[in-house]
């Protein structure tokens, strides 16, 4: 029996712009879902820590129901289902920073309840005998010291987020692996493209994990 | 012909170890990525042909073992499904397949993997050959040998929404259209409609979606999915007219197995002079294409196409 493959380049080489431009809606489709996903994480980490069994609950549920489902479902449910069920258009790319949000607000929802928390308890104690009020204690005392705990899993979110952004061409955003797809369906080469797909990602999440060890050391008490 | 059991793709072959084949194929590929720029001048398509094994003609394989391992995808009905009350592969080309693998004396085993992955797996031999037909395009053939006869034409059709205006082809200049992605109907759409957009997604139904929520104006597909697409999407109809352009479809083989390109080519034009194919396509796609009104081609006697006179 044989079977050859010629290895095929050129369709990479002469699409690298493509490329370029696939791997840079990447980042920003990531970059705005992140910032979401932490905005949300935050308020959900605050209900959860509430004490308010109304607040609690539907953000414990939450949490549960949204690490269960898995990012290619929520693609679909947000760029499909909505439309067919209830009319309500979103694009692709607005669907994919939705559900990218949605996936990525589950697990910074727990960083933040768990940074929350790791802040020692004496700083509060010593912030309400300084007369702070509540809201003050929180923003001066707690959140500062809770966001520089989060901040190393919150990089290894943002890289999983990125990771994960490889699926929105699913509906249809032509990202790289959107790029890659049709170069692989057009010339039947699937090794090329998907590599170039792989070096691109390890160059973008080395580069992105210098900039996370940058921010961390910005980051700490002297 | 008894049809084996379906075979997951994670299945290894029997003594072979699929993990180590593949990190064989990504090492290659890493290789190669380190070699590329070298390699390739200015985009140039020549490259280095790695021959994973020479050990006779595939066709030789199946009638020593009376076996054959098919790459399907079966989710494009009629042509290549799973029939609901059988549970068993069905559709136009599983009947053709069916009906080369008995001249040979073979038992087919199908192998399910998605169309975009069927050549990866062609490559890493996870089967012997891919079992249903792809469109000839000149750039897939710079990867494999398509054989000489085509196995149908498929005849590419407009769906619009029921309440579109659009009633012929100039209404649609500007149109958003919803494609499947790395299809001749993405291609060659984009040359018929310069002035439109177009939208590539993973599969039909996705696009038949996209029109049916409004997100496009209208989309691209075969005569033979469009039967399908507009059975489950009750709010969209065909355009109409001739079909839009025609493309041949045929098997797909690795390049070099010249003993099966010629067996598989000469096959085909043996069944085509004997109306094999015309008679299958009438029966597999013709009710749909009659209910519908789609325009639809056969395979003629010299292999050539014909239309369909309903």
């Amino acid at each position: 029996m044989t079977v050859a493959y010629t290895y095929t380049w050129g369709p990479v080489l002469d699409n690298w712009d493509a490329f370029a431009r696939g791997a840079w809606i990447d980042v920003w489709v990531t970059g705005i879902s992140f910032l979401l996903a932490c905005v949300l994480g935050v308020a959900i980490a605050l209900f959860r820590r509430s004490g308010l069994r109304g607040l609690a609950w539907p953000a414990f549920a939450y949490v549960q129901l949204v690490r269960g489902v898995p990012l290619l479902v929520f693609l679909y449910w947000v760029y499909f289902g909505i439309a067919i069920v209830i009319g309500v258009v979103f694009t692709s790319v607005q669907a994919a920073i939705i559900a990218l949000t949605l996936t990525g607000s589950a697990y910074t929802a727990e960083i933040f309840r768990a940074a929350l928390g790791a802040v020692d308890r004496g700083h509060v104690e010593a912030a309400a005998a300084l007369g702070f009020s509540r809201r003050d204690t929180f923003r001066i005392v707690v959140f500062p010291q809770a966001v520089r705990i989060a901040v190393p899993p919150l990089g290894n979110i943002f890289i999983g987020l990125l990771k994960g952004s490889t699926l929105i061409s699913v509906i249809g955003v032509p990202d790289m692996v959107f790029q890659a797809q049709q170069i692989n369906l057009s010339y039947f080469t699937p090794f090329e493209p998907f590599t170039a797909v792989a070096l691109i990602l390890v160059v973008l999440v080395a580069a992105f994990a210098a900039l996370l060890t940058g921010v961390e050391r910005a980051l700490r008490l002297p | 012909m008894s049809v084996t059991e379906l075979e997951d793709l994670n299945q290894p072959e029997p003594g072979r170890t699929s993990r180590g084949g593949l990190l064989k194929v990504g090492g290659l590929a890493l290789l190669g990525t380190a070699g590329a720029a070298g390699l390739t001048a200015g985009g140039a398509l020549a490259a280095p042909q790695v021959a994973a094994q020479a050990g006779g003609s595939v066709l030789d394989k199946w009638t020593r073992s009376k076996k054959a391992r098919l790459g399907v995808d079966l989710s494009f009905p009629p042509l290549q499904y799973i029939d609901r009350r059988t549970k068993k592969p069905s559709g136009y080309m599983v009947e053709l397949t069916q009906l080369m693998m008995k001249d040979l004396g073979v038992t087919p085993e199908w192998v399910q993997t998605p169309f975009a992955q069927l050549f990866a797996a062609l490559a890493a031999r996870k089967f012997d050959m891919v079992g249903i037909a792809a469109t000839i395009l000149p750039s897939r053939a710079l990867q494999g040998w398509f054989a000489d006869v085509p196995a149908f034409y498929e005849s590419n059709v407009i769906l619009v929404r029921k309440n579109s205006r659009a009633r012929k082809l100039s209404d649609l200049q500007r149109a958003r259209f919803a494609v499947l992605q790395g299809s001749s109907q993405q291609a060659s759409g984009r040359v018929i409609f310069p002035r439109a957009t177009f939208k590539a997604l993973a599969s039909e139904s996705d696009a038949a979606t996209e029109v049916a929520v409004g997100r496009a104006d209208a989309a691209i597909f075969s005569e033979f999915s469009s039967g399908s697409l507009l059975q489950n999407n009750r709010n969209l109809r065909a355009l109409g007219g001739p079909p839009l352009f025609v493309d041949a479809n045929t098997y797909f083989m690795p390049q070099g197995d010249i003993k099966l390109w010629q067996w598989v080519s000469n096959w085909l034009r043996y069944q085509a002079a004997h109306q094999t194919m015309a008679g299958l396509w009438k029966k597999w796609v013709g009710p749909s294409a009659r209910r519908f009104g789609l325009a639809t081609s056969l395979v003629g006697a010299n292999g050539e196409q014909v239309p369909f006179i309903r």
